[in-house]
């Protein structure tokens, strides 16, 4: 027999982890028995569920197909060559990867569809670079550098929310990011412009941002000052 | 010919407390429970299913469908067979079609254990154990050739149906001298990540039931106000933990089974909840002192004048005229709205006790355990439910949250008390 390291309680045998609270089952003097009968079947229930999701991806695919076959063929009809259905064919691609992926996964959904939209966005808008503007390469200047950021912004502030479990704190670090970005933003249109590196409207923006942020955190984190701000504005 | 078949089918009302299943079942969950019995051999399907065949030719409970009328639902009585089905890794999914005829109840098997999931909307624990025991003991008649006793709620295959098991002992033992206000104020709800609606986490602790038994004399009140202490005791735990800006009551709804109070041979719904609580606004609670307000509670409100008061009131709504006249349609939206308000949102958990669970001595050395099982909720709150057969007591908490603090808190505290728990789970 083992016992969680953790709870106290003996598990049974065919548990590798503790349910309770997932610590795994240590027990040097013995091994977890692979023959030994689990006391419920392994998953079939969900097999129902992931022939619907299944079902539901089927469906939305019929439904993305359409317009990928009717326009080019009215585009071609109508004008002898593919011109506008070019950009339809684009987006319903680009569309295929970002509704898909939520529907047919179970676990971790977030981190998967994330990368799997972060990828996505960046070869639609590279197709779409190469489409409309092949002689100027915006998505290496402006598009890639602004996504890798809005990347990094996300993932800080779900680190930070998963640490502090506290949304002004969040809240706080968006407005800081948003700052930040607006600044980057700019700066990457004016180098992909040439000209000269002079911010307008990013540091009023940057600046407003900030100093918000600065009021949420401080009024949320220092009591005495939360307290007062309480006692003074109460309804 | 056909239609006076059909004409000739006996049918019956819903009884009060079912009345309420059909119309908030969803097409991803319905208010079920599982009772279950592990025998000490390998299941045989087949002897199962002739088990299930003769057993249903003398209860008339399972030979019943589910029909909708234009006002209410109703129970028909139906000769469509019934097919005894594997158990799957998430017990107490949804029952039901989405036809016209839905079989109320199934009957699993897995390795030793036969397993009857129920629909609350036909009968409740007490009636549930009563169809386990008799599909057991037919089970085992056939398999090794035994006679159990017709005693501790086995019903024999051979014997008369009993009228007093269809009747409605709701409406039988109303009063109606006073009615008692529902209103209560919301309970306080586990927050955490709800887990797909086709899962439900089982955890079932395997406890000695003589040290439990023990312990509860320790602090002077039952095995039930103890184990509803100890998942109030839980739940406050994973309130004060959770930073809510408001605390809410932890009140725990325990059903109590009117067959302990009125001479009633009912196989259908005959209980009614109460809900024993405590209120975190007016300070820390230790232990004992939930023990205490429990014990009072209980004591308070399990009694038959109150509990005819509940009663009178949950009929009183379904017996009004106007409640009568309106379509089913309208009325299942009204009922569906009524149990957001005053079902699951009122209390943070269930638990539902059947007590000691005993059996034919015949029967006896052939089973190794008889557990019970709620199903998951339609909030997916944590709840609890406790069957003891012989020496342990079987208490199952089914989730359909991802997180286990309840569970753990709850178990942890018996292990702390010095009562050892063995666990097992289906995560």
């Amino acid at each position: 027999m083992s016992y969680c390291v953790n709870c106290g309680v003996e598990l049974e045998k065919s548990q590798k982890r503790c349910p309770l609270c997932s610590t795994p089952v240590i027990n040097p003097n013995e091994s977890i028995e692979v023959d030994v009968v689990p006391p419920y079947p392994p998953d079939d229930a969900t097999t129902v569920e992931k022939k619907l999701r299944h079902a539901a991806v089927l469906l939305v695919s019929i439904v993305l197909f359409v317009p990928l076959i009717i326009c080019p063929l009215c585009n071609v009809i109508i004008s002898g060559e593919i011109t506008w259905s070019i950009y339809v064919v684009l987006s319903v691609v680009y569309a295929w990867p970002i509704i898909v992926p939520p529907i047919l996964f179970q676990n971790n959904i977030f981190n998967k569809c994330v990368w799997i939209d972060f990828f996505s966005t960046l070869i639609f808008l590279k197709v779409l670079n190469v489409i409309t503007t092949p002689e100027i390469n915006w998505f290496l200047n402006l598009s890639l550098p602004i996504m890798i950021y809005i990347m990094i912004a996300l993932y800080a502030n779900v680190f930070i929310y998963r640490r502090t479990r506290h949304i002004l704190t969040v809240i706080s670090v968006s407005l800081i990011l948003a700052g930040f970005m607006s600044i980057i933003v700019e700066y990457l249109i004016l180098s992909f412009k040439g000209s000269y590196i002079y911010f307008v409207w990013s540091v009023p923006t940057a600046i407003s941002c900030i100093s918000l942020a600065a009021v949420i955190l401080v009024v949320s984190h220092i009591t005495k000052l939360k307290l007062s701000f309480k006692k003074r504005m109460h309804i | 010919m056909k239609q006076s078949k059909k004409q000739s089918k006996k049918w019956y009302r819903l009884d009060n407390a079912a009345k309420i299943y059909p119309a908030v079942r969803t097409k991803k969950w319905s208010g079920n429970f599982r009772v279950s019995m592990t025998f000490k051999e390998p299941v045989d399907p087949d002897i199962l299913q002739q088990a299930l065949n003769d057993i249903r030719k003398r209860i008339v409970n399972l030979n019943l469908e589910l029909k909708k009328g234009v006002f209410w639902y109703f129970f028909e009585e139906t000769d469509r067979p019934v097919y005894v089905e594997p158990d799957t890794k998430n017990p107490c999914g949804r029952i039901g079609g989405k036809h016209n005829h839905d079989m109320p109840y199934r009957v699993k098997y897995y390795n030793n254990r036969i397993a009857v999931e129920i629909f609350h909307a036909l009968s409740d624990g007490t009636g549930g154990m009563v169809f386990l025991k008799s599909l057991g003991a037919r089970y085992l008649e056939l398999k090794y050739k035994i006679k159990p006793a017709p005693c501790d709620g086995v019903i024999l295959c051979g014997s008369e149906p009993d009228p007093e098991e269809m009747e409605d002992s709701f409406k039988k033992w109303a009063k109606f001298r006073t009615l008692k206000s529902r209103k209560e104020m919301r309970g306080y709800h586990f927050k955490g990540v709800k887990l797909p609606d086709r899962q439900t986490s089982v955890i079932t602790g395997i406890i000695p039931f003589c040290e439990l038994h023990k312990l509860t004399k320790k602090y002077e009140v039952t095995v039930t106000e103890f184990i509803v202490s100890l998942i109030i005791e839980a739940f406050m735990q994973c309130q004060s933990e959770s930073r809510v800006r408001s605390e809410r009551p932890v009140k725990v709804s325990v059903p109590i089974n009117l067959r302990n109070i009125y001479p009633s041979k009912t196989l259908r719904n005959f209980a009614l909840y109460i809900n024993p609580g405590i209120e975190p606004r007016y300070g820390e609670f230790t232990f004992k002192e939930i023990t205490e307000e429990v014990h009072h509670f209980m004591r308070m409100n399990n009694k038959e004048k109150y509990l005819n008061a509940i009663m009178c009131k949950n009929l009183s709504d379904e017996m009004n005229p106007m409640v009568r006249a309106i379509p089913l349609g309208i009325k299942n939206i009204a009922m569906y709205a009524a149990f957001k308000m005053y079902g699951e949102t009122l209390v943070s958990s269930t638990f539902s006790n059947l007590g000691k669970v005993t059996l034919p001595p015949e029967m006896e050395p052939y089973v190794e355990r008889v557990q019970f099982m709620l199903g998951r909720f339609m909030s997916g709150m944590p709840s609890a439910a406790a069957t003891s057969y012989k020496e342990n007591m079987y208490i199952t908490w089914t989730s359909g949250k991802r997180e286990k603090d309840v569970e753990r808190i709850f178990f942890t505290s018996l292990v702390k008390m010095g009562i050892p728990v063995k666990i097992e789970s289906n995560c």
